[in-house]
């Protein structure tokens, strides 16, 4: 019977992450279209977008340098589903369907109750938070699925066999080479594992050395980019709290006020700032509206209407925690401390809570709100109802959930995910050879890599006729490719010939032709089309 | 009284004074009213995109008044209980000891302190204590650090 619930469970997860994959979130966003570019590069080449040879430390891509993991991943998906927005989504939604599964077994691993596995399978399973990340391609859904895969194996290694520690590096080490945010979680969890398993890693101290030792070399070029080039420090200085000036000004002026006395230099420290704003930030990772209320700010991680858990998990998360104590569950260290280290990484960053920063702190809230639900049942006299009751508000929140995902998320946050690309190509490709010219607007951002992802454009011809520039922040920006011109003021290009403007409403000029519109799902016009002689 | 337990009693008045002088921000209008205010266009908003060929019976389940007026109910209580209000209203030593003490209650099972404790936030949305309710953090936080040092 609880193999079949097992399955019921996984079928339900492939269906609520492959279910219209390519369609809804309404477009690729364009992180998305670089990876799935980079990988058809990949595929067609064996080198990237820049024609660098087989990368294995990272892909220059926007000049953002993001991990190469997902985008060997998605390399077989669009061999087999050609480019396209489904292909390029698939390997996190397949992660997504193993962490609903790896869920079952960790669980099971920790309360040893299969019923508790269950739960937090299903829990995980219908996730707005991990529903959210698998159904569109963002590597952090894949590198969770391998950071919780290292800390499974990890359990295995100390209550099975030794030899599970070299899995669990290697699975870890995946993780590190997937998404930038697991550089500043895998080591604490190491650490709370370290502690959790202490006995067993002095047991077996020599083979945890070979492994840390074997396990650095691998880490080496990965941690040497992200440590000692500017190009690898670039985006933690950019978005981390540690760099902004506020916090110094302040203990400047303090100190001024007190005269800068010896005290006031120790009182009004600039570091004392500094953890206070971090403190700040680390809280706001626990915070009850993004947990359960609103969500993540930016509508491309959170449908906004639904919290990251449902406002059923507040109780049974409460009362998890309470029972993990007051059963002295074995891994209680290990769940608190992984729930409690995760967001220490994000926490640097300006913009928190974070949901995909960190997403690694999936499953625990999953693993304790099912051991809490759990534990409560076995409370209650009336059990029937207790059950009947934790259904109905379980299938009501979850429908609910899938009515904003579906019907409202769409509509209301299509520009969030830069619609209209798409529409845009399509009506370009009629009128390709027709015109001489083709001047994009870039308002919407980055739309080259939409131009050479829909019309699957030679990566060859790309490299050699790409106009590059790097900006101020060391991102590149193309200009120009085939017949194709980018610009921020696109009626402002000095360009002879026929032309085709693809511009924001209201830029065309007052001369074009053939003027067609690309509309969003709610019927605002987010494009215009027209041809000028 | 021995060096070690004048020494305890030294910290924990420092950690006490750290709580009680932690300057506590203005708190942000969350009240009845506002969340009355929002009713209409969130409705409107969401019935619209609904639209007409939903069934009007499953519109008027899914985005009713009482469930926005419930969803703008639980924003303002979880602003109160937020670990960030926390640390506003007491400091990062409150937040430590106003979580210990609903630990220690729920250990004690003091079910009616920890419910009136659970109920206090929802104060300031009915125009109660709404200027008071960082000092309702200290005032948690002393109790904790009171248990504590009690227990200790």
């Amino acid at each position: 019977m609880k193999k079949y619930l097992l399955l019921a469970i996984i079928l339900l997860a492939i269906i609520l992450r492959f279910w219209q994959l390519g369609k809804n979130p309404p477009s690729l966003y364009w992180d998305e279209v670089s990876l799935g570019y980079n990988a058809y590069s990949i595929l067609t080449t064996a080198h990237d977008e820049h024609g660098k040879f087989l990368p294995l430390i990272n892909f220059a891509a926007f000049g953002d340098y993001k991990p190469p993991g997902y985008i060997y991943a998605a390399v077989a998906p669009i061999a087999l589903f050609d480019l396209s927005e489904f292909a390029v989504r698939f390997p996190s939604a397949f992660f997504g369907v193993l962490t609903v599964v790896l869920t079952y077994f960790l669980a099971k691993k920790l309360f040893e109750n299969e019923n508790v596995a269950l739960l937090a399978s299903l829990f995980l399973a219908i996730s707005p938070w991990h529903l959210q990340f698998s159904r569109a391609a963002f590597e952090g859904n894949m590198a969770l699925f391998f950071s919780t895969l290292g800390i499974y194996l990890f359990l295995k290694f100390a209550t099975d066999k030794p030899y599970y520690i070299f899995l669990s590096a290697a699975s870890f080490l995946i993780a590190l080479y997937t998404f930038t945010g697991q550089r500043l979680f895998v080591p604490f969890i190491l650490l709370i594992l370290l502690i959790q398993f202490r006995k067993k890693v002095l047991a077996n101290i020599k083979l945890v050395v070979v492994t840390a030792v074997a396990s650095s070399i691998i880490f080496w070029p990965l941690f040497k980019f992200a440590t000692f080039t500017i190009e690898g420090r670039l985006r933690f200085n950019e978005v981390t709290i540690f760099k902004d000036l506020a916090p110094i000004d302040d203990s400047i002026r303090f100190r001024q006020t007190d005269n800068f006395s010896p005290l006031s230099n120790i009182i009004h420290n600039r570091r004392f700032f500094f953890a206070h704003q971090y403190l700040i930030h680390y809280f706001d990772s626990f915070s009850p509206s993004f947990l359960f209320s609103n969500g993540d700010v930016n509508p491309r991680l959170s449908i906004q209407t639904v919290g990251e858990l449902y406002y059923y998990d507040l109780i049974l998360v409460v009362a998890g925690i309470y029972f993990l104590f007051y059963t002295k569950s074995k891994y209680r260290f290990l769940i608190i401390g992984w729930l409690l280290v995760s967001p220490l990484g994000p926490a640097t960053a300006r913009e928190t809570p974070h949901a995909l920063r960190m997403i690694h702190i999936l499953p625990t809230y999953q693993l304790i709100a099912a051991f809490g639900l759990y534990n409560l049942y076995g409370l209650f006299k009336f059990k029937k109802l207790f059950v009947t009751f934790s259904f109905l508000i379980l299938t009501f929140s979850f429908l609910y959930y899938l009515h904003m995902y579906y019907v409202h998320y769409p509509r209301q946050y299509a520009s969030q995910w830069q619609y209209g690309y798409r529409q845009a190509v399509k009506i370009t490709k009629n009128h390709y050879n027709l015109v001489d010219n083709i001047i994009v607007t870039s308002q919407l951002g980055r739309p080259y890599v939409y131009f050479l992802f829909y019309m699957k454009y030679d990566p060859i011809k790309y490299w050699n006729n790409a106009k590059i520039i790097k900006d101020q922040f060391f991102f590149f920006d193309v200009a120009s490719f085939d017949k194709f011109h980018f610009s921020n003021a696109p009626l402002d290009e000095k360009i002879e010939g026929k032309k085709l403007y693809i511009v924001a409403p209201g830029q065309l000029p007052k001369n074009a032709q053939d003027i067609e519109e690309v509309r969003d799902p709610n019927g605002q016009t987010v494009l215009e089309i027209g041809t000028v002689n | 009284m021995s060096p070690k337990t004048r020494m305890k009693i030294i910290i924990l008045l420092l950690i006490a004074i750290t709580i009680v002088f932690k300057q506590a921000p203005k708190s942000q209008a969350c009240d009845v009213y506002a969340a009355k205010r929002a009713i209409p266009p969130r409705i409107f908003y969401e019935q619209t995109i609904d639209g007409n060929n939903q069934p009007v019976l499953i519109t008027r389940f899914l985005h009713n008044k009482i469930g926005i007026f419930a969803s703008e109910v639980a924003k303002c209580y979880f602003n109160v209980i937020a670990p960030n209000a926390m640390y506003a209203g007491a400091g990062i030593f409150g937040v430590i000891f106003e979580i210990y003490l609903a630990y220690k209650l729920v250990l004690w099972k003091k079910w009616y302190i920890l419910i009136i404790l659970l109920l206090l936030p929802f104060a300031p949305f009915f125009n109660i204590f709404e200027n008071q309710i960082y000092y309702m953090h200290k005032l948690f936080a002393l109790f904790g650090l009171a248990v504590f040092a009690i227990k200790k």
